[in-house]
């Protein structure tokens, strides 16, 4: 069974003129536990695509299933426990809270469910994503890979079933990146956890099994690695 | 996969208040101006209700001290079934007076007679009548009589301690006046009271005093009734004057009086007569005065919640994004009213009374001169509560909008709120400029109004 599937998914910015079609009837499929790497240029519709899939924006057109139902019905409320446990979103950009300890931005996912995430799998990732001596650090006092890191912690705390990454090695070395790419692997096949990630990195897009292109948002090739 | 239920570890307490309690804390500049915002509002409601309080006192008080303070009055009350007035569950306190005398003067004064109306203990604790003592005390025992000034006036050779030789005679109205008796007695003068009564009368006005149980059990008397339910007071008395056989008169009412003007200032009224009594109108003129003052206030609150929660929207998106649902989101709006809202309101309960106390202590100056009578301020605990809750449910209203608006913006526009320069951000922080003016001439308040004006016009997220 296709954990996502997409028909005719559709989203524009602007009106008339400045009308912008960041994604133009994209069909797509995903099954359970594949690792999909997305590559196109800037400005293709990357982030678009995965901010759709992820249900914190919400399509101009089509459909997006996910375990078969489309989520692009879902009411406010249910989109947000969606997002909670369901997918983690690995942004661009950190986006963490600043305000908030390093381990609490880690953990928020669960906290907003009112649940602590067991001590073992915390270390874990946490060891992993080496930011064992940095919790109780706020995010303003991290370095710009240490953010990244931290924001892929908090993508992976609840084990989403799908996990949507935006370049999360973008700010990383290459020591960092081979890293962080081991441990999407390992949880993608320890947990059965279905991955798209968007990357420029060839090297990256070469671990995944499968490599989708877009362009002018649309795909263009789609073939498996 | 191991997941434990939060509340036991510390570290999944709550989530959404900490957050908002951090945010408090970080926009100190946004956090200070909603609490002097609330302190501007939850001080006017409590003055305004302490006034409200004092004004409605002071009425009372008057209407009592000029009045007395009785609810109802029953006539014709036969001294022998006054037992049954006072045993009656309503009944909290009942004054009487009656078994009125006409006493005959020695020869040599200038009126022949004085008019003794008599009136029990209670009676003249309760009454107004005491008020208008001159000199001297009230009557204290039978025997006593305080007279009124027109008798000091017109025979100068009295004064107060001397005693009078008399004839009494009761004034029974079913007897005829020939058949009445004449008793040789002797009055002692104990006061002066400032009353009269027209010259054809041929006599003065006296008060006497009398204890209900020592009267004969058919003398009617009159009856005045504190009730224990001041608001049951229309249907219990005349319930109490069938209970104890007073007849009817000729419409089919019975004998009783009530106290209409104090019993409007404790809203009870008789049916039909709300309308035409001038406490409801002023209670909706209060009603209108708090409610208009809220909604300014809720509004000038708004736009600084506005604007705070204007700060936080690429946080919020981001708490969206990672799951946070709409009622989070609302939440620390709200959470964030409450915390700063705490302090003001308690503060503006002392201020509120200060503020009160001066312009009353002012004003009450003023007006002794002219009535006599000061006005105290008096501090309710009920009033300041009153103020506080209203002042809290202005705070809550005026979060509400943001809020709303919050929670149902999308968590990427939210998120990208920040990093795109969305053009709301050029003018949320440009805010203060933008009203010269108003920041220049009232400063720090200035900045919060015209905050405040500026968030009201950019109130709706623009849909990108
Ligand atoms: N909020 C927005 N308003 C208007 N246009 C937008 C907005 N967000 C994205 N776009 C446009 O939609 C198109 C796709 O944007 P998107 O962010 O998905 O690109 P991308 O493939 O992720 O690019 P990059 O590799 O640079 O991150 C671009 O042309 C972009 O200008
Ligand atoms: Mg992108």
């Amino acid at each position: 069974m296709d954990i996502l599937r997409t028909e005719g998914l559709t989203r524009q910015y602007g009106s008339g003129q400045t009308m912008v079609t960041a994604l133009d009837h994209v069909d797509l499929q995903v099954e359970r536990g594949q690792f999909v790497a997305i590559i196109g240029a800037s400005g293709s519709g990357k982030s678009t695509l995965l901010h759709l899939l992820g249900g914190v924006d919400r399509p101009d057109g089509g459909k997006i299933f996910v375990e078969d139902v489309d989520i692009a019905t879902f009411g406010e409320e249910r989109l947000a426990q969606y997002r909670r446990r369901k997918v983690g979103l690995i942004y661009q950009f950190y986006n963490l809270i600043p305000t908030l300890s390093v381990k609490k931005n880690i953990c928020l996912p669960m906290l907003l469910d009112n649940k602590e995430p067991g001590k073992e799998r915390f270390d874990d990732i946490v060891r992993t994503l080496g930011l064992g001596d940095r919790l109780e650090h706020l995010p303003g006092q991290l370095s710009g890979g240490q953010q990244q890191r931290a924001a892929i912690g908090r993508a992976l705390i609840y084990q989403p079933a799908i996990l949507l990454a935006d370049e999360p090695t973008g700010n990383l070395d290459r020591k960092n990146t081979e890293e962080i790419v081991s441990l999407l692997k390992l949880s993608n096949r320890q947990y059965k956890q279905t991955i798209l990630l968007v990357t420029h990195d060839e090297n990256v897009a070469l671990e995944a099994d499968r490599i989708i292109k877009i362009e002018d948002g649309k795909i263009v090739s789609d073939k498996a690695v | 996969m191991e997941a434990r239920s939060g509340g036991q570890g510390g570290i999944a307490m709550n989530i959404i208040r900490e957050y908002s309690l951090d945010q408090v804390r970080k926009n100190r500049r946004t956090s200070v101006s909603i609490i002097v915002a609330v302190l501007i509002a939850s001080t006017f409601l409590c003055t305004l209700f302490v006034f409200a309080q004092s004004f409605w006192n002071q009425m009372v008080q008057q209407e009592i001290y000029i009045g007395g303070d009785w609810d109802a009055e029953l006539m014709d009350v036969p001294a022998g079934r006054l037992g049954m007035v006072r045993d009656n569950a309503g009944v909290k306190a009942m004054f009487v007076k009656g078994d009125n005398q006409t006493a005959f003067l020695p020869e040599g004064t200038a009126l022949p007679r004085l008019l003794i109306q008599n009136c029990d203990s209670g009676y003249w604790d309760a009454m107004y009548e005491k008020n208008m003592l001159l000199r001297g005390r009230v009557p204290q025992a039978s025997g006593e009589v305080a007279v009124s000034k027109d008798f000091f006036l017109q025979n100068p050779a009295y004064g107060i301690g001397d005693t009078l030789a008399v004839e009494m005679v009761s004034n029974v109205r079913t007897h005829m006046e020939e058949n009445r008796q004449k008793d040789a007695a002797s009055l002692t003068i104990v006061g002066e009271l400032d009353v009269s009564v027209s010259s054809g009368y041929e006599g003065y006005l006296a008060y006497g005093f009398m204890e209900p149980e020592a009267l004969s059990p058919e003398r009617e008397v009159a009856v005045y009734l504190q009730m224990e339910r001041r608001g049951k007071v229309y249907t219990a008395v005349p319930q109490i004057a069938e209970a104890i056989g007073l007849p009817k008169d000729e419409y089919g009412d019975y004998p009783c009086r009530y106290h209409a003007a104090l019993l409007a200032w404790h809203g009870v009224y008789a049916p039909g007569s709300f309308f035409r009594s001038d406490v409801p109108k002023l209670f909706l003129g209060l009603v209108l005065a708090a409610g208009a003052s809220m909604a300014v206030f809720a509004y000038i609150i708004r736009g600084a919640f506005g604007i705070s929660a204007k700060q936080k929207i690429h946080q919020l998106g981001i708490l969206k994004s990672v799951g946070a649902g709409p009622k989070q989101i609302g939440r620390t709006v709200i959470y964030e009213a409450c915390i700063l809202s705490v302090i003001p309101i308690l503060l503006s309960m002392i201020l509120g009374y200060l503020f009160s106390f001066g312009v009353l202590s002012v004003y009450s100056g003023m007006i002794s001169e002219v009535f006599g009578s000061r006005m105290e301020v008096s501090f309710s605990p009920a009033a300041a509560l009153m103020a506080a809750v209203l002042s809290f449910v202005t705070v809550l209203f005026a979060a509400h909008g943001p809020a709303r608006q919050m929670s149902k913006v999308l968590p990427i526009e939210a998120v990208r709120g920040e990093q795109y320069g969305i053009a709301m951000w050029g003018r949320t922080s440009k805010k203060a400029k933008s009203h010269p003016i108003l920041a220049k001439h009232f400063g720090f308040l200035g900045e919060i109004a015209a905050n405040s004006v500026n968030a009201g016009k950019n109130c709706t997220i623009p849909a990108w």
